[in-house]
């Protein structure tokens, strides 16, 4: 079965973390709240009754986002390439979406709220650097569209946004949100759990004793923000790393228990730029990922070890990169997260060469 | 035939649009019932630069074909695209192919000349050759395979046809076959054997002299361009026309005793054609053949052009008669078209007549054109009339008929050498020569009903195909097609088609050329052929070109093409006070626009304007459609290209002075709506509302903008925006001002930031060049909101604080203390609720002492938020009784019903910590300082 999953339960919820499955006891996470930092969302109407009342039948909702983009995040101004990070814009949306879901698409707040899939692009670079002269304002254009509505709720909800720094459209981010029932939650969750704790063993962060990747080898200038080890072995063409997840919930957002969205697309973007280095030869200081997409399979259990491997891009012949238009290489890259033999997400990114 | 590739790939019942999809079916078709391998398709259709995805690629390029081939076939048809490894194979039926067909004529042609049966050989030749509609496999870019392939056919075609017009000039048909050798040996000016067939012709038809002159032609030819002399069958035949051999004439009885040519007269030409060894040593000694009588060319239809004649469709004897352009090799799209009328055409007992309508350049005669080919039957002929004469002026019925009769019964074949004066002889003669015949008339640019119907009359039984650019609407039995433009993937088809595969290198700069061009064909081809003789232009260069809306149509010019002269010339047909109208409509706003917007700018009653866009929209000047939202009034608009031409015009024949005095009248209009749906969306709002007189235009109750004033805005705030850009470019200040303010409450409810920005703006420049500090003020503190939206705090301050000091230099006592409540939102935002609660205890105050209203609602909104935060539920509570009450005197039901469910979600006990509602649908998410207390009590 190929369940939507994979954490979130929303910046504002007020359910308690349940405990662990395994594993030492991991440190609290940081509140959504102080992630993003204040930020306006702005409801669209286009009905009267949307207009007159705040009235919400299922249907369409467009929404505007703004907020200023941090100039000194200890996370998101941490990078090496001079670029605002994509892991902003991905959270701003994955969280607008869990607000909207109760404000306005009527979501019972029981449900939790879960993420199948996920999408980023960067369709024009420039506006992404960082440096200008005061704070960047980022804009969200935002489209949230419900399904499977059963009683005026929906099961799902497809968010889509473009992307604007400065007024400049510079790209696009895509989520589906899923609305499980509490019990739907707890048989899946349960069976995942059993699921990983059979097929991997061991602590969730790094193996005792193994190195961690300088922070420039990663696209990262503080040690704190490393979140993969070293490479545990070649398979192939294959790099696999281990997560540390302990050091993730340090630094991110709303890990509640379950492992965070955002570490996959933080671990996702360190493993490619230490993968481009590696694979490719080129230099991960001056990278950036100019795609990603990510599908998930199941929940990530955050007691338990979990790995990331990466690869080539099944069509490329190995050490080959595309050439942008500007003759930039572009690598694409594809990547896995296993707790043992179990798949918890896919991911294709590209990442371009910054030069 | 199902399959065609002698000529431009096709395949019934629709071609794939696509170019590489046509060459996949291409080659599988070049070596039907053969298994072609995947490689050698990648190949074809990417040459040695495949792209990674080549193989998934090809498999979607497959899956469209296999879509296509069993388009319109029954459930049960075997699919006839199978995979075979190592690649794909097409199963071809016998008589589905044109290739098998032309292979299968082209064989027993050859034995039937080699039998001596020359009249057969001919018969079947002509058919072979006229199974060709252009070069063969044209119309799709060419790889090696099938580069080599259409060489090999098309040298397989001269071979025929020189064996055609060898086997005609045994048959004695020389003087019919000059013009045709004439066209040939100028097409093939290196190739003697034509040549030589040409000499032979000439001298037989008496014409010496001319012989000897085309021998100089061709060896001048062959030495200028290879240093090479003729070779010596051609000298041969040169010595014996000098010589004036009668052995090389043409004898009649002979001819007609053996049926076939005689051995004296075949030698010469034999030696020509190389082909001595093989039908001279059969013909040896021979005087038979067949026997049948060479089927005289006067008996049947003649052609009347070298390039019909070429085509080899109409000399054989039982070929039909064809009076038609050739179809065009790069026709695109109208599939459905296509198949709908070619069903219309050979519906047997239905109306056979269709009219074609639609604006210059759409493409009638393409279409049509491409109907008289592509429909089967008609073997009475298929012919094409213009229905003006070259200068432009409609034909009298009569000289129609004429026309037509000269083309169906020519001189000598059965028609009159001249055609009578009388109509109703004409009219006879007409339906003599059509009756029972199954002919196709293309009526080409009709003018009117009255112009056809007697042509209609007299060819009661041929099937007719009209075009004009107004329909026909009064012919009976008629259907009607009113062609639009192209779909945006047809366009972008067609591009791609005729501009090369240069044009193929940027996708997103095809789409763009082929919105600018309003997917007109016409321009569609211009574009693309200005593109393809210029191979040091880039297809974002030609975009870059066409982009601006002024030059656009000088830029669609090329050689005898004129987009602009197409379109000029749908305006003159026009009446002067309808080509005002055309010219001052211009002026409205994209993309479309309302009556009341007309009205406006033409200065006339609802009716009379309503009479003159209709007249507009029968011409094809004007293009009439329903509101986006799918109910509403009609709403008008321009094909692009027809704007700018409309907007040429206008400065040409016009003048700025009225494009202005139209312009502010259209601005007032707008202003009128725009500040009636502003008061019902946002009451009290406008600090503009009472500047401007607009007395003497006040809207009915059932007005849209007064009955659904948001609705009314989303269709029209695009267009308000452009007046707005428009009354800024004529220096009508004071109104743009205005409308930028009337516009302020929606672009705020909504949060369409970008435009709002945009217009304000604007709207700032124009209150400062006017010194209208009012306005400014105005302007500026809805910057400020727009800026506090966007979490733009330093510069929402700013506007505020600018725009307080304004309003008090204009004496805007309720204008400045607004400006404290929108500065105190930005700081309730940063956590500062003391400093905030003070600004709006102010505003209340001096709100109150004004009497304002709005004012009130929004300072008691803000100083209820401050409560909030702070923890004082109660407070809280009821400073939103107050503002609901404040917002209900108002008529604002959206504030009223905002402050009534703040107040029901104070009982809720995580309702702070889901985000603030600062203001009805604005959320200021995160940080917010609610206390541990606030939720507890």
């Amino acid at each position: 079965m190929n369940l939507p999953s994979s954490p979130s339960t929303g910046p504002w919820s007020a359910r308690p973390a349940t405990a662990l499955a395994s594993g030492g006891p991991l440190p609290a996470p940081l509140p959504a709240a102080a992630f993003l930092g204040p930020h306006h969302l702005v409801h669209r109407p286009d009905t009267p009754e949307g207009f007159l009342l705040a009235a919400t039948p299922p249907g369409r909702h467009r929404f505007g986002f703004s907020a200023q983009l941090p100039e000194a995040h200890p996370l998101f101004s941490d990078s090496t390439a001079p670029f605002h990070d994509l892991l902003y814009p991905m959270e701003s949306l994955r969280q607008m979406g869990v607000f909207a879901a109760g404000r306005y698409f009527r979501v019972p707040e029981n449900r939790r709220i879960l993420l199948a899939d996920c999408t980023m692009a960067v369709t024009a670079l420039a506006p992404w650097e960082r440096g200008g002269a005061g704070a960047a304002q980022l804009t969200l254009d935002l489209d949230m569209t419900p399904a499977d509505v059963v009683k005026g709720v929906p099961r799902t909800m497809d968010c889509r946004a473009s992307i604007a720094i400065d007024g400049k459209r510079c790209g696009t981010v895509g989520a589906r949100l899923v609305f499980l029932m509490p019990g739907v939650y707890r048989t899946h969750r349960a069976h995942s759990r059993r699921e990983s704790e059979r097929a991997a063993q061991g602590p969730s962060g790094l193996p005792a004793g193994h190195g961690v990747p300088g922070p420039e080898l990663v696209g990262r200038r503080s040690p704190r923000n490393v979140l993969i080890g070293l490479p545990l072995a070649e398979d192939g063409d294959s790099l696999v790393f281990p997560v540390d997840i302990p050091a993730a919930r340090e630094v991110l957002p709303d890990s509640g228990s379950e492992v965070p969205t955002a570490l996959f697309l933080e671990v996702s973007r360190q493993a490619a730029l230490f993968g481009v280095g590696e694979l490719y030869g080129l230099a991960p200081g001056h990278a950036v990922l100019t795609d990603w997409a990510a599908t998930f399979r199941g929940f990530a259990e955050p007691g338990l070890p979990l790995r990331c491997a990466v690869r080539p891009h099944t069509s490329h012949a190995p050490g080959e990169v595309f050439r942008d238009a500007a003759g930039r290489p572009v690598a694409e890259l594809g990547l896995t997260f296993t707790q043992g033999s179990r798949v918890v997400a896919a991911v294709r990114t590209s990442v371009l060469q910054i030069c | 035939m199902r399959f065609q590739v002698l000529g431009p790939v096709r395949m019934a019942p629709r071609t794939p649009t696509a170019a590489k999809p046509r060459v996949v079916l291409a080659t599988l078709l070049a070596q039907s019932n053969t298994v072609v391998s995947t490689h050698s398709l990648i190949d074809e259709l990417w040459g040695t630069e495949p792209p990674r995805t080549a193989g998934t690629t090809l498999q979607v390029y497959v899956s469209q074909l296999r879509k296509a081939l069993l388009d319109g076939a029954g459930g049960d048809r075997a699919q006839p695209l199978v995979t075979q490894p190592p690649g794909y194979l097409i199963r071809v039926g016998p008589d589905e192919l044109d290739l098998t067909l032309f292979e299968s004529l082209r064989t027993s042609g050859r034995a039937a000349f080699e039998e001596r049966d020359y009249a057969t050989a001919s018969r079947l030749l002509g058919r072979s050759l006229a199974l060709w509609t252009g070069p063969a496999l044209s119309g799709v870019p060419h790889g090696p395979a099938l580069q080599s392939t259409a060489i090999r056919l098309d040298e397989l075609r001269s071979e025929v046809l020189e064996q055609r017009i060898d086997a005609d000039l045994r048959l004695g048909r020389h003087h019919e076959l000059i013009g045709e050798l004439m066209a040939l040996a100028h097409e093939f000016p290196m190739r003697e054997t034509l040549h030589g067939l040409l000499m032979v012709a000439l001298y037989r038809s008496g014409r010496q002299s001319d012989a000897v002159r085309a021998y100089h032609r061709v060896r001048r030819t062959l030495v200028d361009e290879l240093g090479v002399e003729p070779d010596t069958s051609l000298k041969r035949i040169l010595d014996r026309v000098l010589a004036s051999d009668p052995s090389l004439a043409w004898h009649q009885g002979r001819a007609a005793a053996a049926g076939s040519a005689p051995e004296r007269e075949r030698r010469p030409v034999a030696a020509v054609t190389g082909r001595v060894g093989a039908a001279g040593s059969r013909s040896s000694g021979s005087s038979g053949g067949t026997g049948r009588p060479p089927v005289p060319v006067g008996s049947g239809p003649v052609p009347d052009s070298p390039a019909d004649a070429f085509t080899g469709r109409t000399d054989a004897p039982a070929g039909p008669l064809l009076w038609l352009p050739p179809a065009l090799s790069d026709f695109t799209g109208r599939e459905s078209e296509l198949t709908h009328y070619t069903q219309v055409l050979t519906e047997p007992g239905g109306p056979r007549v269709v009219s074609v309508s639609g604006r210059p350049g759409v493409g009638k005669t393409a279409l049509a054109v491409e109907l008289a080919h592509r429909v089967e039957g008609f073997p009475g002929g298929r012919v094409l009339l213009s229905m003006r004469d070259p200068a432009g002026r409609a034909l009298t019925p009569q000289a129609a008929a004429a026309a037509l009769l000269r083309r169906l019964l020519p001189p000598g074949a059965g028609g009159p050498d001249t055609p009578p004066k009388d109509a109703g002889e004409l009219a006879d003669l007409l339906h003599h020569a059509t009756r029972g015949r199954e002919v196709l008339l293309v009526l080409d640019d009709a003018v009117s009903e009255a112009q056809v119907r007697p042509l209609l009359a007299a060819a009661a039984d041929a099937a007719v195909v009209l075009t004009g650019r107004r329909p026909l609407a009064a012919l009976e039995h008629a259907r009607h097609l009113v062609l639009d433009v192209l779909g945006q993937q047809e366009a972008e088809a067609l591009l791609l088609a005729t501009g090369g595969p240069r044009m193929a290198q940027d996708p997103a700069a095809v789409a763009e050329i082929a919105r600018l061009c309003g997917r007109l064909p016409l321009a569609l081809r211009v574009a693309a052929g200005s593109f393809a003789v210029r191979p040091h232009w880039a297809a974002a260069g030609l975009a870059r070109r066409l982009r601006d809306e002024r030059t656009r149509l000088a830029a669609l010019s090329l050689g005898d093409l004129d987009v602009r002269g197409g379109l000029l010339a749908a305006y003159h047909e026009v009446s002067e006070a309808e080509r005002h109208a055309f010219r001052t409509l211009g002026l409205a706003p994209l993309p479309d626009f309302p009556l009341w917007a007309a009205q406006s700018l033409l200065g006339m009653s609802a009716e009379a304007t309503e009479e003159r866009l209709e007249a507009l929209v029968r011409a094809h000047l004007l293009q009439a459609g329903p509101a986006a939202q799918g109910s509403g009034p009609v709403r008008y608009g321009y094909h692009t290209l027809l704007r700018a031409l409309a907007r040429d015009m206008l400065d040409e024949v016009d003048g700025a002075e009225a494009a202005a005095e139209a312009t502010a009248r259209l601005g007032r209009a707008c202003l009128v709506r725009a500040r009636a749906a502003d008061a019902r969306l946002t009451p009290g709002r406008d600090r503009l509302a009472g500047v401007l007189e607009t007395g003497g235009w006040d809207l009915t109750a059932d007005d849209p903008a007064v009955v659904a004033p948001l609705r009314w805005f989303q269709a029209e705030a695009a267009g308000l925006l452009e007046v707005l850009r428009r009354l800024h470019a004529c220096q009508l200040w004071e109104p743009a001002c205005a409308l930028a303010s009337a516009l302020g409450g929606y672009f705020e409810v909504c949060a369409l930031w970008d435009d709002w920005q945009a217009g304000h703006e604007l709207a700032v420049d124009a209150a400062r060049r006017s010194g209208n500090v009012l306005a400014e003020a105005a302007l500026l503190r809805s910057l400020g909101d727009l800026a506090w939206q966007r979490r733009d705090n330093a510069r929402a301050v700013d506007c505020h604080r600018h725009a307080a000091r304004l309003f008090a230099l204009a004496d805007d006592g309720i204008g400045a203390a607004r400006c404290l409540t929108g500065e105190a939102d930005v700081l309730l935002g940063q956590g500062e609720p003391v400093r905030a609660g003070a600004l709006y205890g102010r505003a209340r105050e001096r709100a109150g002492a004004e009497g304002d209203a709005r004012g009130c609602a929004e300072a008691q909104r803000g100083l209820a938020l401050v409560a909030l935060v702070q923890g004082r539920l109660a407070d809280s509570r009821a400073a939103l009784a107050d503002c609901a009450r404040a917002a209900r005197a108002l008529g604002d039901l959206r504030l009223q019903d905002y402050a009534q469910r703040s107040a029901a979600r104070l009982g809720e006990p995580a309702g702070a910590a889901a985000g603030l509602e600062m203001r009805p649908g604005v959320w200021l998410l995160n940080d917010v300082p609610v206390t541990a207390s606030a939720a507890a009590d």
